[in-house]
């Protein structure tokens, strides 16, 4: 199944009915038990989040496959801090991490936060980093692309395609926020 | 009776009028082509209309009330689809995406329900429902972003260059939309600068040039202005269909 590393997935499964404010609530608490457990429950609960994966339908593998750089970063953390225990742990936090975005809409947790009063602006502001995210990465990606189909070098000028890329890339994202602002105007989307 | 009025509008911006003198009315329950070539002021009208824009000067009637200076009112009852459908879509599914404008206007969820699946019946969304929007197809995210617009129950509907990057088979699917959006009694005005997909569907014709409008009247008897502005060919293939 093609799917999106920290994307949510629509599903049946159980931990996608849990409330989206109950589930930021757990994410924070597994997070800090992660760091305070002894060594040995570790394990425990890294079978516990390949299991809580498992009965929510997500594809292990497929997760597996597109956490190449994650799991680069944990070997590094294995080789300097000579501790299994220490990149198992950050393997459990991305774990944690992979199951609450797939199974937490953006915005059913954003609009969750603003029925709390004091959350409400958290609430928005939260979900407009987060439709603005992809928006970044795509205006990027798509100077990246014209910059490569008209044969130009990175590696042979680093520091003036570094230049070129940060400036246009920045203008291409600035013009796709403009029309994004109008787009949500036009939906009465408020902040 | 019209729905929208607009008199004597003037946009202007940077000590340069963009928009001059506009006047038009339109019926409810019509469909009208605002068409131009490129920086005749389209963009800029609709985005005034919806109020997105701040009008200089003039006034814009909806249903008989002035709301030239309520822009909020202006952003409820105008329903705008942009030209491009992906700075648009915000839910990861269709469903949430038809849902985002109505969270805006702080409805219930019984409510939200409700309205979400009346318009998914009536677009045909049942099958998209819980697809992520970014795997849809050309016409199916047009589909969908006009669903978000009508889940809203706005007053006017506008279409900004709808047949954009349409393949044939996707226009197809757009024109059949605006047919039923006709057959549903919805006013639109379908905003392009190339007619001649849709003409013959649309009941009167604006167009503008240079920021002003050099006709407004029937679509039936625009062939030759259409002509004369350079928006079709001088060989049009859609004479035939608008010839009483």
């Amino acid at each position: 199944m093609n799917t999106k590393l920290f994307h949510y997935r629509h599903s049946d499964g159980l931990l996608n009915k849990v409330n989206p404010v109950v589930k930021l609530l757990m994410l924070i608490i597994l997070s800090l038990i992660n760091s305070l457990l002894d060594d040995l429950f570790v394990i425990v609960f890294f079978i516990i989040c390949v299991s809580a994966m498992a009965l929510n339908r997500i594809n292990f593998l497929s997760v597996l496959k597109q956490s190449v750089f994650f799991i680069i970063i944990g070997v590094v953390f294995f080789i300097t801090s000579h501790s299994f225990f220490k990149m198992l742990r950050y393997y459990n936090m991305v774990l944690i991490c992979i199951i609450f975005t797939y199974t937490t809409s953006v915005f059913d947790l954003s609009y969750s936060l603003t029925k709390y009063s004091l959350l409400r602006k958290t609430g928005k502001i939260l979900s407009l980093t987060l439709i603005m995210i992809p928006l970044a990465l795509d205006s990027f990606s798509q100077v990246i692309l014209a910059y490569r189909s008209r044969n130009f070098s990175i590696i042979k000028h680093p520091f003036s395609s570094l230049t070129f890329i940060v400036i246009n890339g920045t203008k291409k994202y600035i013009e796709k926020v403009s029309s994004f602002s109008d787009s949500l105007q036009s939906r009465l989307f408020q902040v | 009776m019209d729905i929208l009025s607009v008199n004597n509008i003037c946009f202007k911006t940077d000590n340069k009028y963009i928009l001059e003198d506009i006047s038009f009315s339109i019926k409810k329950g019509s469909i009208t082509a605002l068409c131009g070539n490129n920086g005749a002021g389209k963009t800029t009208l609709i985005k005034v209309l919806k109020g997105l824009l701040k009008v200089s000067l003039g006034e814009i009637y909806i249903n008989g009330l002035n709301v030239t200076k309520k822009s909020g009112e202006r952003l409820k009852k105008i329903g705008l689809v942009f030209q491009d459908p992906d700075l648009q879509i915000v839910g990861e599914t269709v469903e949430k995406d038809i849902e985002f404008g109505l969270r805006n206007l702080n409805l219930t969820s019984v409510e939200i329900e409700r309205k979400v699946n009346k318009v998914i019946n009536e677009l045909k969304l049942i099958d998209l429902r819980n697809r992520d929007p970014l795997t849809l197809s050309g016409g199916e995210k047009r589909k969908l972003i006009l669903a978000d617009i009508l889940v809203m129950d706005p007053d006017i509907i506008i279409l900004d260059e709808i047949f954009a990057n349409l393949d044939y088979p996707n226009v197809k699917v757009v024109l059949k939309l605006i047919q039923e959006l006709k057959d549903l009694n919805q006013t639109v005005i379908i905003v392009s600068h190339n007619v001649e997909k849709f003409l013959f569907l649309t009941d009167n014709l604006i167009l503008l040039k240079n920021g002003k409008v050099v006709y407004n009247g029937k679509s039936s008897l625009s062939i030759e202005v259409l002509k004369e502005n350079e928006i079709c060919s001088q060989n049009s293939f859609f004479e035939n269909m608008l010839m009483p």
